[in-house]
């Protein structure tokens, strides 16, 4: 069992402890890790996050040098850069970052780390670094307060998802054109930090109970631009049948556009707004289905919604027969083509009758021609 | 030719019959109301106990804690507590040490932290009392509506154990969910699905998209409740369903007394025979609040239908990494054991 402090942690035990039938859990090394994260607020909205690690055992006794354990920290480098950008934001597949510098062992660098000794932060040489450049306008911690000010909250992800673990530092700086308007930090009773000023603020994190769990930084950064790839997702409601003795609502969802993508198909009646999310490849259709409280004659609305845009929309009432929806336009259409066919079918074959019934008439008249 | 406006003439004719047939036929098939006409559902939401009882536990959770270094160290020290929740309320009694302060986990854990102090190689007994109500219960759930765009939009995405985007899991959840008239239909189709297909297999937790294993040209649910619960999330959350999951003790003996352990051993951990560490899904309905399904007691999909033998001390369902339930750990402290002792006192 591998067992990492000051972050991760022992969910291999969590895990085996919830296994009713797990007997035996094999252990494996244990070890615990000291954490410094640099991080340096740029122009644009860009964050320079510097991640550094040293392990070391339950005595304080560093292993840096055991390539085992560093090689373990080097290779969890994708799990790291998920783990960085929990930091600034709730969900990473929608954040945008580069790794600017791979995992890797750096015998310049130091840590500081307290290893169990009350009060003493003591220095590690070497330092397993990994750079990570966020974008901070694809996060969800970045909020525009108006003329260039943004709001943005550092969480400690680590103490998030282990009550336990906690940065031991964490070195905030401001360069270029970014200002530094306000900071917070809470819970309440977290430290302040030791270094202070309008280009740096440097917590030294003792233990759990005194690191911040948020950082609640008021910035002005120039050029920050909130872009983003929109999908331009299209969809129409095609069809909506409602059965009365099933109390139900069968609505067929079309994907009209050129992108797949996520709809949410909403049924808005008798004071419940439902709403069904549905994954359509493009051209492709489906049905969903709703149960209905309204009763029939009722009139109810049916939306479908791409991302926050709403694609399409019918009023409709509740009765058996289907809806006035394209579809069944499109049915008459049909049917009225066939009817045109059938007419100028209907037309060629008289014609035809005629050309015969002349033809007759001229093979017939010599006969009774008398001639002079 | 003579001929040519004959044959034109009747292609015409035909083709126009055969698209008015179409179109009537098409029209009267969608028209036809349905067989069961003559008996029309009910449409009112109902939600009702079928069921309810509380059964009280007094649970004394005790963990043996061990200074491994040459050094004394002072640390802080968690513990996990069962939590207050829809079917359970939880009383601490008391505990042998005064705890520091109590603290909320990513879900909302319970946790009691404690400052300790232990000489080199020596250990200590951690113990906490709790009163512990647990409600059984037996849910009616008709006509339940769909959730509001909104909730869909927030609290049906993926997390690190929950693939919804996986296209495998998609075309699943399209193929046993799409036709359901309501939410709790819909989960009783994906909890039957995972029933057919369960390889039940005690493992670490791999999430949803490991747990699904093609064998023999079938798709099997491999691993223990834990995958059942994150294939069962997943699969809800694709179609709209507020789910999470909810983690605990369950207790195997129906018994006044029942206690449960897990020790550290030189190799690794043993667990007594009845160890019921178990996790679970419960799905969101507004008009009862989280509703726990339960797949693994009876082989049959239990929706809203509880026994009194769960204990919830935590859930996962914000969380993006997964939630750490460690029941009571230390940083540089080892816990040696872990005894959970529940004496049924009321039911």
């Amino acid at each position: 069992m591998r067992l990492v402090c000051k972050v991760m942690i022992i969910l291999v035990l969590m895990v085996s402890t919830l296994a009713p039938i797990t007997r035996q859990v094999k252990p494996q090394l244990n070890y615990l890790v000291g954490l410094n994260m640099d991080v340096e607020f740029m122009d644009n909205g860009l964050a320079r996050v510097t991640l550094k690690q040293h392990p070391f055992d339950a005595s304080g006794r560093s292993l840096i040098s055991n390539k085992d354990v560093v090689n373990e920290i080097i290779s969890d480098e994708d799990s790291f850069v998920s783990l960085i950008l929990l930091f600034f934001t709730t969900d990473p597949s929608k954040t945008s970052y580069v790794v600017a510098s791979h995992s890797q062992l750096d015998s310049g660098e130091h840590v500081l780390c307290n290893t169990g000794t009350p009060g003493v932060m003591e220095r590690f040489d070497g330092a397993v670094t990994l750079v990570v450049t966020v974008f901070l306008n694809t996060t969800t911690s970045l909020v525009a307060l108006g003329n260039d000010a943004y709001q943005i909250v550092v969480t400690d992800y680590f103490t998030l998802t282990d009550p336990r673990s906690w940065i031991d530092v964490m070195d905030l700086r401001f360069t270029g054109n970014v200002k530094l308007l306000n900071f917070s930090a809470d819970p309440p009773w977290a430290k302040p930090p030791s270094v202070a000023n309008a280009t740096r603020l440097l917590w030294l994190n003792m233990n759990e109970a005194d690191a911040p769990d948020n950082y609640v930084l008021t910035l002005q950064i120039p050029g920050v631009v909130f872009s983003s790839i929109a999908l331009k997702l299209r969809a129409e409601v095609s069809e909506a049948r409602f059965s009365n003795a099933s109390s139900s609502l069968l609505v067929n969802i079309r994907n009209t556009g050129e992108d797949e993508g996520v709809f949410t198909v909403v049924l808005s009646e008798k004071g419940f707004e439902q709403a069904r999310k549905i994954s359509l490849k493009p051209g492709e259709n489906a049905w969903v289905k709703f149960p209905v409280h309204a009763p029939e004659g009722e009139e109810v609305e049916v939306k479908v919604f791409g991302g926050r845009e709403q694609l399409d929309g019918h009023r409709m009432t509740l009765t058996e027969k289907p809806a006035g929806t394209p579809p069944q336009a499109q049915y008459a259409v049909l049917g009225a083509i066939g009817l045109i066919l059938m007419l100028l079918g209907a037309l060629m074959i008289l014609l035809h009758l005629d050309d015969r019934l002349k033809e007759h008439h001229q093979t017939q008249a010599p006969q009774h021609e008398i001639p002079f | 030719m003579p001929g040519e406006k004959l044959v034109a003439g009747l292609v015409l004719t035909t083709i126009g019959v055969a698209l008015i047939l179409f179109s009537f036929s098409v029209k009267s098939v969608e028209t036809q109301p349905s067989q069961d006409n003559y008996q029309i559902a009910s449409r009112e939401v109902r939600v009702e106990y079928l069921e309810k009882r509380n059964y009280t536990y007094m649970l004394t959770q005790s963990f043996l804690l061990r200074n491994p270094s040459n050094n004394t160290v002072v640390d802080l020290v968690y513990m996990w507590l069962p939590v207050n929740a829809t079917s359970q309320s939880v009383r601490l009694v008391e505990s042998n040490i005064e705890p520091l302060y109590r603290k909320s986990g990513e879900d909302g854990a319970t946790i009691l932290v404690y400052n300790l102090s232990l000489p080199s190689g020596r250990t200590l007994w951690l113990n906490a009392t709790l009163q512990v109500t647990v409600e059984k219960y037996r849910l009616l759930m008709e006509n339940i509506p769909w959730l509001d765009r909104s909730q869909v939009e927030e609290n049906t995405g993926g997390k690190r154990y929950w693939a919804v985007e996986n296209q495998t899991y998609v075309s699943i959840a399209r193929s046993i969910g799409l036709d359901a008239r309501d939410p709790v239909e819909a989960c009783s189709s994906i909890g039957k699905w995972i029933l057919e297909r369960l390889d039940y297999q005690p493992t670490l937790r791999k999430g949803a998209e490991h747990a699904l294993v093609a064998r023999g040209g079938r798709l099997t649910v491999s691993g223990d409740c834990e995958e059942v619960a994150d294939v069962f999330v997943t699969l809800a959350r694709i179609l709209g369903i507020r789910s999470r999951v909810a983690h605990g003790l369950y207790l195997l003996e129906d018994k006044d007394f029942v206690t449960m352990w897990i020790k550290r051993t030189e190799t690794g951990y043993n667990v007594s025979d009845n160890w019921g560490g178990h996790a679970w899904p419960q799905i969101y309905v507004p008009q009862a609040g989280w509703v726990d399904v339960e797949l693994l007691e009876g082989e049959t999909v239990k929706i809203g239908d509880f026994s009194q033998y769960h204990v919830k001390y935590g859930f996962e369902e914000k969380s993006f990494m997964g939630s750490t339930m460690l029941y009571c750990q230390a940083m540089y402290l080892e816990t040696d054991s872990f005894y959970f002792a529940f004496r049924r006192v009321q039911s």
